[in-house]
């Protein structure tokens, strides 16, 4: 049996190797081992997507994988939580300036850039917002107290002269004793007659004031 | 890290809780804009204080009503019924005047020394110096009804030294000294009172 040079190898078929083979008829049934290396890749895939990727992985695999990564990543773009995307940017940063300080990536102890840990917007906004209030208030309190103490005191109303002249002394209520004078002692008891002289005069002050109208401003009739 | 927070938020809770105090304070203390620039302290104007002291109704009124008993107990005086008399003085007393009126005070001193007289000559001495004493005890100032008053004291504790001269002498001459007391001071009380009016015209 003569041995043709652009036949496949029989070795080469049986290593595994997907790629160099015959490409099979498209309604070939799937062989038993061909079905167990797809088997194998899905699951290799499954496992680099859910961040579980073995740590050597078959160069044809590889190329395999990177393929099914894009064909993914094109599919449906994956977008991380901030906090992650903020670590990610942060290590890729702190990587690159190790590297340019001659420092081996991933060592920690002789890194020149410090570790920040990196602060959700959500928690610097929930820790952000109780000093501002505090701050706003102090504020508010030192413009209060400084209004206060800065203010003017009022200037007093002055004391408005009186418009016009006091009443005359014959309209006021006042003590008798003018009008009286001197009790003498024999006439101690005579309150009745005292009182007729005060109640005359009264009663000419009040009718006075009264049926005279009104002589100034303000005054009650 | 935690312990580390709470000074902080101590701080925090600190600055907050004082600018709402001196929010509070501050708001508090503009109360005395509200008045619209008055003075606190309200002093009574001239015309205010002439309208109160203006002969009005209410002290026509009072002095209207003391007339009227006066006149009543003169009336019952002159028919011998004392009692009657001094009921209608007494009554005086009860008559309600504006309050401060000079008048108030004139008016009841005078009807005291009219009722301790009229009490004096129903033989009620103690009773017409308690009336005395009442009323000596109520005066707010110097006047001729009150050196009126003082001298009719000295009447009734003249009367009642000579009501017990005889049985306590001395006690009758303790009380002659108390009614020389009480007529030197309506003489002073008139002296003065006449001084002054003499140098107010």
């Amino acid at each position: 049996m003569a041995h043709d040079p652009d036949a496949p190898d029989p070795h080469d078929l049986d290593d595994g190797d997907p790629l160099s083979g015959p490409v099979p008829a498209p309604d070939v049934a799937a062989e038993p081992a061909e079905r167990a290396r797809a088997r194998g890749f899905g699951d290799l895939v499954d496992k680099v997507l859910a961040g579980r990727a073995p740590a050597a992985v078959p160069a044809d695999d590889r190329a395999l994988l990177e393929v099914a990564t894009a064909i993914r990543a094109a599919a449906r773009p994956i977008e991380l939580p901030a906090a992650r995307t903020s670590a990610l940017i942060e290590a890729a940063l702190a990587t690159a300036i190790d590297r340019r300080a001659g420092v081996r990536p991933g060592d920690p102890a002789r890194s020149t850039v410090p570790i920040v840990p990196v602060i959700p917007l959500a928690r610097r906004r929930a820790r952000v917002l109780p000093w501002a209030v505090a701050g706003a208030a102090s504020a508010v309190a030192a413009a209060a107290i400084a209004v206060l103490v800065l203010r003017q005191p009022r200037p007093a109303a002055p004391v408005a002269a009186p418009a016009t002249a006091s009443l005359p002394e014959s309209q006021r209520s006042r003590p008798a004793d003018p009008l009286i004078g001197v009790i003498g002692r024999d006439r101690a008891g005579d309150a009745a007659a005292r009182l007729d002289v005060i109640y005359a005069d009264r009663l000419d002050g009040f009718r006075e004031r009264t049926l005279a109208g009104p002589r100034r401003a303000g005054a009650a009739p | 890290m935690i312990r580390a927070a709470w000074p902080r938020r101590l701080l925090g809770v600190g600055l907050f809780l004082a600018g709402l105090l001196a929010g509070a304070v501050v708001g508090c203390s503009r109360g005395d804009d509200d008045r619209a620039g008055q003075p606190v302290t309200r002093i009574t104007s001239p015309e205010e204080r002439d309208r109160d002291q203006a002969i009005d109704e209410p002290l026509m009124l009072a002095l209207s009503q003391a007339k009227n008993f006066h006149h009543k107990a003169r009336v019952y005086m002159s028919d011998g019924k004392l009692d009657d008399a001094t009921a209608a003085v007494r009554a005086i007393l009860s008559i309600r005047f504006p309050a401060d009126a000079p008048e108030a005070e004139d008016v009841r001193l005078d009807a005291r020394a009219l009722l301790a007289k009229l009490l004096l000559g129903q033989g009620q001495a103690d009773a017409a110096m308690t009336t005395v004493e009442e009323g000596l005890a109520t005066a707010s100032r110097d006047s001729f009804f009150l050196a009126n008053l003082f001298t009719v004291k000295g009447e009734v504790l003249q009367a009642q030294a000579t009501a017990i001269d005889a049985s306590d002498h001395a006690r009758a001459v303790a009380l002659r000294q108390q009614a020389i007391v009480a007529l030197d001071r309506s003489i002073a009380i008139n002296t003065a009172l006449q001084a002054a009016l003499m140098e107010a015209r």
